[in-house]
């Protein structure tokens, strides 16, 4: 081989060694495990949502956001109310949220952690005033799978969602169970 | 050195220097011995690993590691409204430890915090279905009922209860006047 064949080998790996080297310093590594979700975004636009794996990217022009998949419990005490015969309650309730779309959640939470519990509580006081406060087991049910159907219609579209929504108390100054039973 | 020679010596630089990006270096990781943790390959769970010196290929291998040591929960002066209506001041302290790390790792996104959400949960559903004189006379038996739910909901996702008691219960004045 030529010395002129060996430089311009030598010019094309110097090339390609500097191509690698601003490739490898403008980009990053965003590792995601199986419990997370990447919503990749290239000049501005959705792309896609990354699965479990390893990427690199352009931080400036594609960046990652990477979504904690895993529930996020709560527990909301002693929340004071009227139900929906103007009666005197109070509730605690507890449950976790988790997210089910990544790209609606990065685009509607600031923090997917705290946000969404902070909308749900939000939520849950206007939602509970429209229940009957009937602190029997089946009652608890109803009122766990109310407020979570009513609640979750309106989540769902900012991409989380409420799951295994328990009713841990339940007081009410309706102490006639006949008076529940008439108002369902 | 040969004309060729230059050539291969560039071409192995840019193989290496490239490939690292994708393939990544080896690296360690020591693990201490309260702590546990997961391998990860690729993004997904492969084993789970003790304590000890664990090599990983950074960039397409990961260890979330978890610490193992028992988590003390404690509240005091808490109220909670009882099935008749009036209201008991309760305060507890729990202990509980990590049994299993991948369930522990994937229940929460925070998973230390599981073993307060789970007990304080318990504990007022208990209170909660209980009447004032159950409290003022059977807190032994309301504790063991507390014990074996938060057990149960605990091993669920891979903690173990290691203790329980109230510190606090007494019934107060009822929560409507």
């Amino acid at each position: 081989m030529s010395d002129a064949v060996a430089g311009l080998f030598t010019i094309i790996g110097v090339l390609l060694a500097w191509s690698a080297f601003l490739y490898v310093r403008m980009t990053k590594t965003v590792y995601i495990t199986d419990y997370q979700a990447g919503v990749k975004f290239r000049h501005g636009i959705f792309s896609r949502v990354l699965g479990p794996g390893f990427y690199r990217t352009r931080s400036g022009n594609a960046p990652i956001n990477v979504v904690d998949m895993r529930p996020h419990q709560f527990l909301f005490e002693r929340l004071t109310y009227q139900d929906a015969l103007q009666s005197d309650s109070l509730i605690s309730i507890a449950g976790s949220v988790i997210v089910s779309d990544p790209y609606l959640a990065v685009t509607s939470f600031k923090d997917i952690e705290t946000d969404p519990i902070t909308v749900a509580k939000d939520g849950l006081r206007v939602a509970i005033a429209r229940t009957m406060a009937d602190p029997s087991e089946q009652g608890r049910e109803r009122i766990a799978s109310g407020l979570t159907a009513e609640l979750n219609r309106e989540l769902r579209k900012r991409g989380v969602e409420l799951r295994d929504l328990e009713v841990t108390e339940l007081w009410t100054e309706v102490t006639d169970p006949y008076s529940v039973e008439r108002a369902n | 050195m040969g004309a060729l020679g230059v050539a291969f010596f560039w071409l192995c630089i840019l193989g290496i220097y490239a490939f690292r990006v994708f393939v990544g270096l080896p690296t360690s990781h020591s693990l201490l011995p309260y702590q546990g943790g997961v391998f990860y390959k690729r993004g997904r769970p492969v084993r789970e690993v003790g304590p000890g010196k664990h090599w990983v290929i950074a960039g397409s291998q990961k260890i979330l590691f978890v610490d193992k040591r028992p988590v003390q929960v404690c509240a005091e002066g808490r109220a909670v409204s009882l099935a008749d209506g009036a209201t008991a001041i309760f305060g507890f302290t729990a202990s509980a430890q990590i049994q299993d790390v991948k369930k522990a790792l994937y229940a929460s996104g925070i998973y230390s915090q599981i073993p307060a959400f789970v007990t304080l949960c318990v504990v007022r559903s208990v209170l909660n279905h209980s009447r004032a004189d159950a409290v003022r006379t059977e807190q032994v038996a309301l504790a063991e009922q507390v014990i074996l739910l938060s057990r149960e909901k605990l091993a669920s996702t891979g903690y173990e209860l290691l203790s329980f008691r109230f510190t606090q219960l007494s019934t107060a004045v009822p929560v409507h006047h």
